[in-house]
């Protein structure tokens, strides 16, 4: 009995899912085996590994003219998704298995020679693009059943083998989904410890930053001569995060997925923390090639972006930046295809004041101020002006280094960010931003009201220093965030001072 | 064709400099001789190709004056120097020789205390009527003359480049203030571009044109010690800023004092009867400050210091520290020198 028949299947494409169905077509005519519909040659191959493997699982193929079509013809395939749901269509097509509820079904999966199916890329958007347009049941690899399973209301059925899916087609009522406790526990997947802050001695102000900028976004620069600690409070940044929550765990896990960045994990664990180095190309920070591929940014999305040296990062590759900075996504347009990653991250810049890194000690520096001038114009103004925050560093007296008492964790600095992130997400719960620093010139004078005389002073500060306008908001913002983490509701005139304090104004000084 | 004219055309004939133009007003005398009879030593082409008297009326037009030896504004103290120049072409006027004049020099990459001390100095001197006269280079030169100008007083800038070229390029602005508020001085012919052993060998028209001069800050081995050694060639006084002995700024100045320049500390020592009130260099406050300001202030020093070190020393969280500090620069008596480090003003 041969019969025609449509399988349903996914793929990535960037990082998004869409779906494919696969049309399998068995026929009278001279034997073959042929395979269309826009496909690049890994697909192509494709039609090699199903051969063998419906061989090798004890089945065999009859002397037929075979032929699959993968729709939408006009949508170019990638990857290697596609095995299972060929191999399945062929079988089915053969009456060899059961086609009750396929319209219900998708299969995912790629397929080794003697049959065993093997883990493919981007599993979690694809079960997300299944639940979306109505798929009840899904077949993905063993190997991504967990990841899978983090998506709700959706049977995720991992299957390791050929005849195992075959044999799960043939008797439905036998199978039972990846039990995974629905209920998502934080606990249960802690982020790696990390640099804790209390391990840090000195840098006060600097840990003060951090504090302010994680709680509200903002992006920081650091400033400071080689080994004064720039990087190593970079890297203990993570640990002041919040925990993940569900959304933006399964928001996370989707990118890496589809990046086949997860390894051995099944889900992010905690908010990224990306440190490209400064030999990186603008295609690999803000994404591109001929298939779009996401980027560093996207790569840190929800997370830092953290840019050491960052005069030596070559100039068009810091200007592309500029883009995903303002609007918290990328797209990157090509002639068949245009793709739009995420990129809502937080830019945490590193660098040295001048070319010998000394800068303004005299006894060590020789710099000229045309070197130094040189040095910093490395960075556009436009880049700079989007840095909410700086900060200064000097390396920490020996001294202070050998002292025993601790400061203070990072688990408490952490406690006080959550705090204040919950009343921002309370506050903007009906616009779509979340945080202090993404709030747009209009939104600012609706929730950073300030009081008649901190008005005045402000007006007072902004007039001697010659802010911009982007100062000026810039100035409120981190002012609403110390607010936010006092707990205050409104502004008050300590928490303008404080902000000031920290407001990036390197873009309009010379040198720094 | 007139004596400027015979003036003008030495100094600006191709491949002219100092020693040339000396040896010829040896053998010679004076140009209009020199022009006539030194065949062998310059061009014929040139002399003969040149329109003189067109070229002296584009600088005319372009205001700039041709000083040239012997002409009635060249400055009288300049005949004393053994190397002088022949010429000077000068953007604004040149020093009135009735008042007292003040050379201000010290290190191109000054620290804040040199900064601050040229702007408070050369503010005082030109209060008191004093002109001042600098290099218009980056660091001690420039914030000597800008502190001048917002005293309101006289000031000049001798120029190492020709005098229709400012450099370095972002002290335009202060050129241009320093045409209007006094003048700009260079022996060099307009278009000659800035050349390393230009700028020592302009130093002794600095020190040659002052009565006295202070040196703010040096390093070990400074530019700025070649102008002493002018000063001291051409018997003027010379005056140094002390500084701290662990200070690599200052090394310069506390060598030269001990070898014998007089310590300046307030500019009744350049000009003791000068009837000026008594103020020193200390203290500027002019308001009283809460009892926490005042702690934090008295933490402040001309050295810039950090929020984080300023907080240690007054025993205050870093919040409050920084809180007060921006109060502090608002209120307009310490002010950021880079982002989180704050020094007084004085």
């Amino acid at each position: 009995m041969l019969i025609f028949c449509t399988v349903n299947g996914g793929a990535i494409s960037g990082i998004s899912a869409y779906p494919v169905s696969v049309e399998a077509d068995i026929g009278n005519g001279l034997p073959n085996f042929s395979m269309v519909g826009l496909l690049s040659s890994e697909v192509k191959e494709s039609r090699e590994r199903v051969r063998a493997a419906i061989r090798n699982s004890g089945f065999s193929l009859p002397a037929k003219r075979i032929t699959i079509n993968l729709s939408p013809a006009d949508i170019r395939k990638e990857g290697s998704s596609f095995d299972l749901p060929i191999a399945a269509a062929i079988l089915i097509s053969l009456g060899l298995v059961k086609s009750k509820n396929l319209k219900e079904s998708m299969l995912v999966g790629e397929l080794s020679l003697d049959g065993t199916v093997k883990e493919v890329n981007g599993i979690l958007n694809i079960v997300l693009m299944a639940k979306e347009i109505g798929i009840r049941r899904i077949f993905i690899p063993r190997a991504n059943a967990e990841e899978g399973a983090l998506v709700r209301d959706i049977e995720v059925i991992g299957v390791s083998s050929l005849s195992e899916l075959v044999n799960n087609l043939n008797n439905p009522d036998s199978v039972s989904a990846v039990s995974r406790n629905q209920t998502f526990v934080p606990e249960a997947i802690k982020a790696d410890p990390g640099i804790d802050l209390k391990e840090i001695r000195g840098q006060e102000v600097a840990k003060r930053a951090v504090e302010i900028a994680v709680a509200g976004m903002h992006n920081l620069l650091m400033v400071g001569p080689p080994g004064s600690g720039k990087s190593l409070i970079a890297h203990s940044m993570p640990t002041i995060f919040p925990e993940l929550s569900y959304e933006e765990m399964i928001e996370i896990t989707g990118i890496y997925s589809s990046l086949g960045l997860l390894g051995k994990k099944s889900t992010a664990s905690s908010h990224p923390f990306r440190a490209p180095h400064h030999t990186i190309t603008q295609q690999a920070l803000v994404g591109g090639g001929r298939t779009p591929r996401a980027g560093e940014v996207t790569l840190a999305h929800k997370g830092i972006l953290f840019l050491d040296e960052l005069p030596e990062y070559a100039r068009n590759v810091l200007e592309t930046l500029r883009q995903p900075m303002e609007e918290h996504k990328v797209t990157i347009n090509r002639e068949k295809t245009s793709c739009e990653f995420p990129a809502n991250f937080m830019l945490v810049a590193a660098m040295n004041p001048c070319p010998c890194g000394y800068h303004p000690d005299k006894s060590r520096c020789h710099c000229t101020q045309y070197a130094i001038r040189r040095y910093t114009d490395k960075i556009s103004g436009p880049l700079l002006g989007r840095m909410d925050m700086c900060t200064y560093m000097n390396p920490v007296e020996i001294n202070m280094l050998q002292t025993e008492e601790l400061n203070e964790a990072s688990e408490d600095i952490r406690q006080r960010i959550e705090k204040a992130r919950w009343i921002q997400k309370k506050r903007y719960q009906e616009t779509e931003n979340v945080f202090n620093s993404r709030l747009r010139p209009s939104e600012i004078r609706k929730f950073c009201p300030v009081g008649e005389d901190v008005q005045k002073i402000l007006t007072k500060y902004v007039k001697d220093k010659g802010c911009s306008a982007r100062g000026y908001h810039k100035i409120l913002k981190i002012a609403r965030t110390i607010a936010d983490l006092d707990g205050e509701k409104e502004i008050r005139r300590e928490h303008i001072m404080e902000a000031a304090a920290y407001r990036n104004n390197m873009s309009k000084e010379t040198g720094v | 064709m007139t004596i400027e004219e015979y003036w003008y055309w030495l100094c600006t004939a191709p491949a002219m400099w100092q020693g040339k133009i000396d040896r010829l007003i040896k053998k010679y005398e004076t140009p209009e001789k020199i022009f006539h009879f030194a065949f062998s030593e310059i061009e014929k082409e040139d002399k003969l190709s040149r329109n003189i008297s067109m070229e002296l009326n584009k600088l005319d037009k372009s205001g700039i004056s041709f000083i040239y030896y012997g002409h009635k504004l060249f400055p009288k103290k300049l005949y004393d120097l053994y190397d002088n120049p022949y010429c000077l072409f000068v953007k604004g006027n040149l020093p009135d020789p009735q008042k007292p004049l003040v050379a201000m020099i010290g290190a191109r990459d000054c620290s804040n205390y040199g900064k601050e001390m040229a702007l408070k100095t050369a503010e005082k001197l030109a209060r008191n009527g004093i002109q001042v006269i600098s290099g218009l280079a980056r660091g001690i030169d420039a914030f000597s003359q800008k502190g001048a100008i917002k005293g309101g007083g006289s000031v000049f800038g001798v120029a190492g480049c020709g005098i229709d070229i400012c450099y370095p390029r972002e002290n335009i602005e202060l050129f241009m203030e320093t045409i209007r508020a006094g003048g700009m001085i260079s022996e060099y012919p307009p278009g000659t571009r800035p050349a390393a052993w230009r700028f020592p060998h302009r130093n002794r028209i600095i020190s040659g044109l002052s009565d006295k001069i202070i040196i703010m800050e040096a390093k070990e081995k400074s530019g700025s010690l070649i102008t002493v050694e002018h000063a001291l060639e051409q018997g003027r006084d010379v005056f140094a800023v002390p500084g701290r002995l662990t200070d690599p700024l200052s090394t310069g100045c506390n060598r030269l004092i001990r070898e014998g320049a007089q310590v300046f500390t307030e500019i009744t020592d350049l000009y003791p009867d000068l009837e000026t009130k008594k103020e020193n260099f200390q203290d500027n406050k002019r308001i009283i400050l809460e009892k926490d300001f005042e702690v934090v202030y008295s933490n402040v020093d001309l050295l810039p210091k950090s929020i984080g070190q300023i907080s240690k020393e007054s025993n205050f969280t870093i919040r409050k520290t920084a809180e007060i500090l921006v109060e502090l620069e608002l209120a307009g008596i310490i002010y950021e020198t880079m982002k989180t480090y704050f020094s007084r003003k004085l």
